[in-house]
């Protein structure tokens, strides 16, 4: 059970990471259209740090977690995921 | 890459994507059901693998669409560039669920809860993907009309 509840921990925190990821940055770039050229390209960035956070929560959740914790973790998924996918979903549709 | 070519991966890319989810709906139907076929694995592998494909592809050509494209549709049609930065960010979350919905089925398939994780795991990868496809959609029909 616990490399399921890895395999649900690297999606959860994937989805949390890029989307904070996202909005942190929405809060102090500048308009799009106003930048010409970039050293970097942030979206790469902002996906290489996603599967950083994403491949260490899932780490932690196969050898930190309880067998009975992964197993309940598990079981709560059928809300879980829709309340941590749905919202981070929107806000990348209301800050592109 | 020229532009002929770029716009020859973006369609592979759109039609990866459209196959990856037509395949996707297939563990989340047959994952209804009791017990875990083969087929149903296969199917959620070769989904996975399709969308990853497809994700890897837009990659490849973002940065000639930062240079070919994105610059006139910021200039002439604004929206359009704004709904393409968000199927980028939708897409993204697409696939890290695609991806823990395998991780999930191939780790715990046979139990029943196991089987419940994945297949929500993979219903929201595909709505995600369906807004998803309708952003590309929209994007790419605004863009040629400019």
């Amino acid at each position: 059970m616990n490399l399921a509840a890895a395999a649900l921990c690297f999606a959860l925190i994937c989805c949390l990471s890029y989307a904070g990821q996202r909005l942190w940055d929405a809060r102090t770039e500048p308009a799009i259209g106003t930048v010409t050229l970039q050293a970097t390209i942030p979206y790469y960035w902002r996906l290489a740090i996603t599967a950083l956070h994403g491949l260490g929560a899932a780490a932690l959740a196969y050898w930190g977690l309880p067998e009975s914790a992964a197993e309940r973790l598990l079981r709560v998924t059928p809300w879980l995921v829709p309340l941590v996918v749905l919202p981070a979903a929107i806000a990348m549709l209301m800050v592109p | 890459m020229s532009p002929a070519e770029f716009f020859l991966f973006e369609r592979l890319h759109g039609h990866l994507a459209v196959l990856g989810l037509a395949v996707l709906a297939h563990p989340i139907l047959s994952l209804g059901r009791p017990g875990l076929s083969r087929g149903t694995r296969l199917s959620a592998l070769i989904a996975a693998a399709l969308l990853s494909l497809s994700f890897a592809s837009g990659l490849w050509i973002y940065p000639p669409y930062r240079a070919l494209v994105k610059p006139e549709l910021v200039r002439e049609a604004l929206p359009l560039a704004l709904r393409f930065e968000s199927k980028e960010h939708l897409a993204a979350i697409c696939l890290a669920l695609a991806l823990g919905g395998v991780g999930v089925l191939l780790s715990a398939g046979r139990h029943p809860t196991g089987r419940r994780a994945a297949r929500v795991l993979f219903l929201l990868s595909f709505l995600v993907g369906l807004l998803t496809g309708a952003l590309g959609v929209f994007v790419a029909a605004g863009g040629q009309a400019l």
